[in-house]
């Protein structure tokens, strides 16, 4: 396991380098400059130039790119040019705010979607009826409304939960569930839609297959053949399914921070874009990147757990 | 049969997962109800939480941009203290007064003040600061003091500023609207720690340990405060909330009290939710014909074809348009309360496009013509453009709006001689400000063409040079000779509101003071 762990990583850098370039070269396209925006309108020519030197845009961008990967490669991502702080100390401190939400809104969606997807599945009727039309919904309504709604709703009509904010767990752990519940919500309603329904498939498919057939021929209890027998074996693409989900819940969260000005990776990614914050926005980018490549070593670890074959190949 | 299917055994396993996460749920909501309920009873006697839509690239106040003033005001007591009626009292000086001419201007300050690292504030320490703050980089102190020639400390607590020319206004320089009065530690500069921290000779100081940056900034007390008693809060807290509706929902909710600068339409849904609102004038929207001489489009050369773009706009429904109830027509680049404000000229340019057609012949130009203005996508700026080229395609005159998202387009667009016009919306300062800095030949950003008039910098010079009793006048005067000129369309005058609970008292945003105070806010139960 650790061979195929450190293999699979050496494999990721690569890609971590390509995206990284392709996030540069990006950005150097765009027009404009963090100098601009620290000045406004009110600053001279004089003063422009100045600040460029001094925040080092006067170099070309091969070279600015040249500098931040060598820092990067020995562990510095920079400084943030618009708050002169530490790249990597302020997504540290703003990465378990994201996790927060990333890894509750994939749990509850695994678990409400699986659950809805067995439950359609064996019932094809009106449960599988109405998860169609409620994933339908869920898959429709864009992030921001729903959340707007929810807050609507449930912060400022019946305040139910916070309407803005963070707080840490450490901080205090039930206010740490109030601030994170309704943009786990938001998060987790269209990827219940995708598991529910790639569960339903995947199910269905199994359970019309001989050995279940045999299984139950055999004596052995449905609960049994379902969850130890159907579900095990359906899992695969599910569990391929759940890495997508968790890489769109994780882009999600760039829209769904800003809507609870909640402060993670991707409210910081959205305000260093607009603040043409390069280091900041590389630095965004590396951890995105970084997240999703151990999202799927995570899940190439859980194919092998499921299923044997994968192990032996 | 359905009855059969739902009491399957899988379903009946997933029962408990369903009572499991709506456990979850509700402890959640009862978590968070008593969690909120505290917080908002605290926050009535104990903590202030302001929502501001930005945070600052640097909290070393020397750069002194009155977009973050929340952020230096509760750290940094001023020279001079701007009253909401916009008269001037002591702060950190308790005295200030002219030489002749406007050109030297001498301070007494106030005894036993220390900043917030313990050391004393001092002539030695403002004149620090100064000097600094000058050459801070962005910094408006330059655009201010940019004739400062020498500051004289003529004792520990007295100094006196020489100037090279006439330097008026230096009360609300130095007052916590302009911010170029608040002044920090000498100690904070040559340590090096203003741009993250703060150091200053005011009611409070950031706590670093309950501070997120761009995120949440935490005041507490500071110890060295001079005057102990006028410090309210236990904490002050600045949440930065980009998105103005979730700020109005943090404010709805109880989570902030005052929330600035949210947009003016939002204000009727804050009313009926119980929040209060102060709204002053404070934004002048108007069209910057910076091609008054011609080089671009010859006939904004014309002053005739000026007047008569002036004539085509219907101001009172522009003003309706951007300010919802809470605007007002622009005759002039004034607002009443400024200086240059002038009651006599401000129907100068009643809507009347008969006049307008009128003077676009006389000049030439009966078919009228058309010109490109810059415009930006925020403040309402593409809105006014929009709206002003639907009025002005009325006497035949073609405005192609190019409008931009980028504040780096709009300012490089600004600094370029590319456009014969761009879309502003300007704050309010005292006319010899507006003339440095908007229509005067130096104006760096606004006056790209260098358009110079000798009557303009004939009547600046004696501004410059009035005392105050005679200022207002010549200030006028030099109103009614650009807006003959019409190098400006002044349209409309839209406020920057400021909406806050009932719970607080005293957020005074004021004609007069366009900016709240937040020192000045106290617990609505307590007096004010």
């Amino acid at each position: 396991v650790l061979w195929l762990i450190g293999k699979r990583l050496l494999y990721s850098l690569p890609l971590i380098f390509i995206v990284s370039t392709l996030s540069f070269v990006l950005q150097s396209l765009v027009h404009g400059d963090i100098a601009r925006t620290i000045l406004g309108i009110r600053g001279t020519p004089e003063q422009y130039r100045s600040l460029r030197e001094s925040l080092g845009l006067d170099e070309a961008a091969p070279v600015r790119y040249w500098h931040w990967l060598q820092g990067a490669l020995h562990g510095d991502l920079g400084t943030s040019l618009f708050t002169q702080q530490s790249v990597a100390g302020l997504l540290n401190s703003r990465l378990p705010v994201t996790l927060s939400l990333v890894v509750g809104a994939t749990l509850a969606s695994a678990v409400i979607g699986i659950a809805l997807g067995v439950a359609s599945a064996l019932r094809p009727g009106s449960v599988d009826t109405l998860m169609g039309g409620v994933g339908l919904v869920g898959l429709a309504t864009p992030d921001f409304f729903l959340g707007l709604v929810l807050v609507t709703w449930l912060a400022v009509d019946l305040h139910l939960f916070p309407a803005t904010g963070y707080v840490s767990p450490q901080q205090s752990a039930g206010q740490w569930l109030q601030s994170i519940a309704l943009p786990v919500t938001v998060l987790t309603v269209g990827a219940v839609a995708v598991i529910a329904r790639q569960t339903r498939e995947s199910m269905r498919d199994v359970l019309e297959r001989p050995f279940i057939k045999t299984l139950r021929a055999a004596g052995v209890r449905d609960r049994s053949v379902i969850f130890k027998h159907a579900l095990r074996n359906a899992a695969i693409p599910v569990v391929t399914v759940l890495g997508l989900t968790f890489v769109g819940i994780l882009s999600g969260t760039v829209v769904v921070e800003s809507v609870f000005s909640i402060p993670g990776l991707g409210g910081t990614g959205v305000q260093a874009t607009e603040q043409h914050d390069a280091p900041l926005v590389q630095g965004v980018v590396l951890y995105f990147t970084v997240i999703i490549v151990l999202v799927n070593l995570l899940i190439d670890l859980l194919y092998g757990w499921l299923d044997p074959r994968v192990r032996v190949s | 049969m359905r009855h059969g299917t739902l009491a399957s055994p899988v379903l009946r396993r997933v029962r408990p997962l369903r009572v499991g996460v709506a456990a979850v749920v509700a402890l959640a909501t009862l978590a968070g109800c008593s969690s909120l309920s505290t917080t908002q009873s605290g926050a009535k006697t104990t903590t202030l939480t302001i929502a501001m839509q930005q945070a600052p690239p640097s909290l070393d106040p020397a750069q002194a941009n009155n977009t973050f003033w929340n952020y230096f005001d509760l750290a940094y007591d001023p020279l001079i203290v701007m009253a909401p009626d916009g008269t001037f009292h002591p702060g950190l000086a308790t005295s200030w007064s002219y030489g002749p001419n406007n050109e030297s201007f001498s301070l007494k300050l106030r005894s036993q003040v220390r900043f917030s690292d313990g050391t004393a504030f001092d002539a030695a320490a403002v004149k620090t600061w100064i000097n600094y703050a000058l050459k801070y980089p962005g910094g408006a102190a330059p655009g201010y003091l940019g004739a400062l020639t020498s500051i004289d400390v003529t004792g520990p607590l007295s100094l006196t500023m020489n100037f090279r020319s006439p330097t008026p206004n230096l009360p609300l320089v130095f007052s916590q609207l302009l911010e170029v009065g608040e002044i920090g530690s000498p100690k904070g500069i040559t340590s090096k720690t203003l741009a993250k921290g703060t150091d200053g000779a005011g009611e409070y100081q950031l706590d670093p340990a309950q501070t997120v940056t761009n995120d949440h900034y935490t005041y507490v007390p500071n110890p060295h405060y001079w005057n102990q008693p006028a410090i309210q809060w236990k904490k002050v807290v600045i949440k930065v909330i980009a998105n103005p509706n979730a700020a109005l929902n943090a404010l709805v909710t109880g989570q902030v009290q005052i929330a600035e600068n949210l947009p003016i339409t939002d204000a009727s849904a804050a009313k009926s939710a119980g929040q209060k609102i102060v709204a002053p004038l404070a934004l002048m929207m108007a069209l910057d014909l910076f091609d008054a001489n011609g080089k671009l489009v010859k006939a904004l050369g014309d002053a005739r074809v000026r007047q008569a773009l002036n004539y085509a706009v219907d101001r009172n429904a522009i003003a309706n348009l951007l300010g919802k109830g809470y605007g007002a027509p622009l005759g002039q680049m004034a607002i009443k309360g400024d200086d240059a404000y002038d009651p006599a000229i401000e129907n100068q340019y009643a809507y009347n496009t008969a006049r307008a057609k009128q003077l676009l012949a006389q000049a030439g130009y009966p078919n009228g013509f058309s010109f490109t203005a810059l415009s930006w996508n925020q403040v309402q700026q593409d809105t006014m453009t929009e709206a002003l080229a639907g009025q002005l395609a009325k006497i035949g005159v073609t405005l192609h709006p190019d409008i931009k998202s980028n504040i780096a387009d709009v300012t490089s667009g600004f600094s370029s001689t590319n456009y014969p016009a761009a879309a502003i919306s300007w704050g309010r300062l005292p006319a010899v400000f507006q003339y440095q800095l908007l229509w005067g030949p130096e104006a760096a950003q606004a006056n790209p063409f260098r358009i110079k008039s000798p009557e303009l910098d004939a009547i600046y010079d004696r501004l410059v040079r009035a005392p105050n009793s005679q200022s207002g006048a010549i200030a006028q005067e030099m109103m009614r000779y650009l807006m003959q000129q019409a190098w400006f369309i002044p349209v409309a005058a839209t406020p920057l509101a400021v909406f806050y609970s009932p719970t607080v008292t005293n957020v005074n945003a004021t004609q007069t003071r366009i900016q709240d105070y937040a020192v000045e806010v106290r617990p609505a139960s307590s007096p004010a």
